[in-house]
C-alpha cells in the first residue's frame, strides 16, 4: 500500500507563566493509502494536538510531516460546530465556498451525497430542526464536500448518545468506504478503535509517543457494529485497555 | 384538543387578559386621579398641570406648526446618533476581536469612561464642536457608544471556538470567518445593542439639547421650564414617552423580522 502520511519525530509543549507541559515527545507514525487508522490514549495525552498539527491549525511545534504528492485533508470535530443560521445544504457548501469551488459540479455533487445519505427532504431545513446523529451525517457531508482523500476524525461520536453513536458510526464507516477516503481518528473509545479500524496506534501517557500498533483482523469484518460481535474483538480490547493503562 | 389543553389555554388566556387590563387600568386610574386632584383645586395646576391641560397643550403646538418641526428634529438627530453609534461599535468590536493585544490594552480605558458621565463633557463638546447639532449628536453617541462596543464585542469573543475553526480548516481568510461565523452568530447581541442605543440616543439627544439648542423637544422642555409654562413641559415629556415608544417598536418588529 502506499504511504500517504510521514509523521517525523514531532515535539509540542504548552508554554505558559507558570510552566512547560510537554504533550507529544517524538512522536513518528506512517498512514497508508485507503486504511482507517485510529489514535487512542488516555484523556489529556495530546491526541486532538496532533490533529491540530496534521491539519495545519497548529504550527508551534518541531520536527516534520509530510503528506504524498496530491493529498489534500480534510477535519471533522467532536462538536458538530453547523451553523443553526443557515440550512443543510448552506451547511455543508461552505467549505466549496471558501476555497472558491462553488460551482454547479461541485453543488450537484454535494446534493448527491445528501440524498445519498438519506438527507434529501432535509436540504432546505434548518440546522436546529434535525436529530443529533443527522446533525452527524450533515458535518461528515460538509467535510468531504470539498473532495479531500484524507480526513481527521476528533472524537466524532462522543457528544453522542450509546444508541445513536453505534448507528453514526455505522453510518460514517459506509460513507468512507464509499467514497474511498483514508481516515485518521483520534478517539478514547477502545471498542470503537477496534470496531471501525484497521490499524489502532496507542499513545503513551503524557508526554505522548507511539506505544503500540495493532493491525485489527477480526474474521469477517463488515460493519462497526457487526465487528463487535467478531471473536477476536474481546481479545484486542483486553490488550489495548492494558496498554493505554500501563 | 383535550379537555386539560382547554382548561389551561382559557386559564393562560385570562391571565394575559388580567395583565393587559390592570397595565392599561392603572394608567387610566392615574390620569384620572391627577385630573380630578386639578379640577377640585387640590393641587396647583401652575405646577403640575393635568392632563386634559397636556392634551390641549400639545394640539395648540401642533396647530401652531411647529410641533411637528421639534419632533422631527429630536428624531432625526436620535437616528443619525444611533446609525452612528451602530457603525461605530461593529466596527471597533471588530477591530478589538481582530487584536486580542489591542483589546487588552483598551479594557481599562474603556471601563473608565464608561463610569464617566458623559455630561459632564458638555461644555467641552461646546466649546470644541460649537453650540449646534454636532453637538448634540456627539452628546447622544458618547453615551451610547461604549456600552454598545463592550457588549458587541464580548459576543464577538464568545463566538463558538469550533465554528471558527471549522472554518479555519477549510482556509478562510480572517474576514470570511467574521462573515461566516462571528458576525452572524451575534445578530441577537447587535439587535439587543441597537434596542438598549434607540433609548440610550434618545437620552442623549435631549441631555444635548439642554446644554444648547433652538429647536427639538429637549428645546421645548427646557424653555417652558424657564417661562414656568409647566404644561409645556409635561406636554413635552408626553412626546418624549411617545417617541420611544414608536423607537422601540420599530426595532422590536425587525427583531422579529430578522427571526435570530
Amino acid at each position: 500500500m502506499n504511504k500517504i502520511l510521514s509523521v517525523n519525530n514531532i515535539f509540542k509543549s504548552y508554554n505558559n507563566k507558570n510552566g512547560e507541559v510537554v504533550a507529544i515527545d517524538g512522536l513518528s507514525f506512517d498512514v497508508f493509502e485507503g486504511e482507517f487508522l485510529s489514535i487512542i490514549g488516555s484523556s489529556g495525552c495530546g491526541k486532538s494536538t496532533i490533529l491540530n498539527i496534521l491539519s495545519g491549525l497548529d504550527k508551534d511545534y518541531e520536527g516534520s510531516y509530510k503528506f504524498a504528492d496530491g493529498i489534500t485533508p480534510s477535519y471533522m470535530l467532536q462538536e458538530d460546530a453547523l451553523f443553526p443560521w443557515l440550512t443543510v445544504l448552506e451547511n455543508t457548501v461552505i467549505g466549496l465556498k471558501i476555497q472558491k469551488k462553488y460551482n454547479k459540479e461541485n453543488i450537484d455533487y454535494v446534493k448527491h451525497l445528501l440524498t445519498k445519505y438519506g438527507l434529501k427532504d432535509f436540504m432546505d431545513t434548518k440546522i436546529n430542526n434535525l436529530s443529533g446523529g443527522m446533525k452527524q451525517r450533515v458535518a461528515l457531508i460538509r467535510t468531504i464536500a470539498t473532495k479531500p482523500n484524507l480526513i481527521f476524525l476528533d472524537e466524532p461520536f462522543s457528544a453522542l448518545d450509546y444508541q445513536t453513536r453505534l448507528k453514526v458510526s455505522d453510518d460514517i464507516y459506509k460513507i468512507v468506504k464509499e467514497e474511498n477516503i483514508t481516515v485518521i481518528m483520534v478517539t478514547h473509545n477502545i471498542s470503537e478503535a477496534i470496531s471501525v479500524s484497521d490499524r489502532v496506534l496507542v499513545l503513551s501517557k503524557r508526554p505522548s509517543r507511539v506505544k503500540s500498533i495493532y493491525e485489527i483482523q477480526l474474521s469477517n469484518k463488515t460493519t462497526p457494529i457487526n465487528n463487535r460481535k467478531a471473536p477476536e474483538f474481546q481479545y484486542y480490547y483486553d490488550k489495548l485497555w492494558k496498554d493505554i493503562d500501563e | 384538543m383535550s379537555k386539560r389543553q382547554e382548561l389551561f389555554l382559557k386559564k393562560y388566556k385570562r391571565k394575559q387578559l388580567f395583565i393587559k387590563f390592570v397595565q392599561i387600568f392603572s394608567a387610566i386610574l392615574v390620569l384620572g386621579i391627577w385630573e380630578m386632584l386639578a379640577r377640585f383645586n387640590f393641587i396647583d395646576t401652575f405646577i403640575t398641570s393635568y392632563p386634559s391641560k397636556i392634551f390641549i397643550t400639545i394640539v395648540n403646538l401642533f396647530k401652531e406648526g411647529n410641533l411637528i418641526h421639534h419632533i422631527m428634529v429630536t428624531l432625526g438627530e436620535t437616528l443619525i446618533a444611533f446609525f452612528i453609534t451602530g457603525v461605530v461599535s461593529v466596527l471597533i468590536s471588530i477591530l478589538l476581536y481582530r487584536s486580542e493585544i489591542l483589546s487588552k490594552i483598551i479594557d481599562p480605558y474603556l471601563t473608565i469612561l464608561n463610569s464617566l458621565p458623559k455630561v459632564a463633557l458638555g461644555p467641552i463638546l461646546i466649546i470644541w464642536i460649537g453650540a449646534n447639532k454636532k453637538s448634540i449628536i456627539v452628546m447622544a453617541i458618547l453615551i451610547s457608544v461604549i456600552v454598545s462596543i463592550q457588549s458587541i464585542s464580548v459576543g464577538f469573543k464568545n463566538t463558538n471556538k469550533s465554528r471558527i475553526k471549522i472554518l479555519k480548516i477549510f482556509g478562510a481568510s480572517e474576514w470570511e470567518i467574521l462573515k461566516y461565523a462571528v458576525i452572524p452568530s451575534n445578530y441577537k447581541i447587535i439587535v439587543n445593542a441597537c434596542k438598549i442605543n434607540t433609548g440610550l440616543c434618545l437620552i442623549g439627544i435631549v441631555m444635548g439639547e439642554f446644554l444648547t439648542s433652538k429647536s427639538g423637544i429637549g428645546y421645548l422642555i427646557l424653555y417652558g421650564s424657564q417661562v414656568f409654562n409647566l404644561d409645556l413641559v409635561m406636554s413635552g415629556i408626553v412626546i418624549l414617552l411617545i417617541i420611544s415608544m414608536l423607537l422601540y417598536s420599530v426595532i422590536s418588529s425587525i427583531e422579529k423580522h430578522l427571526d435570530c
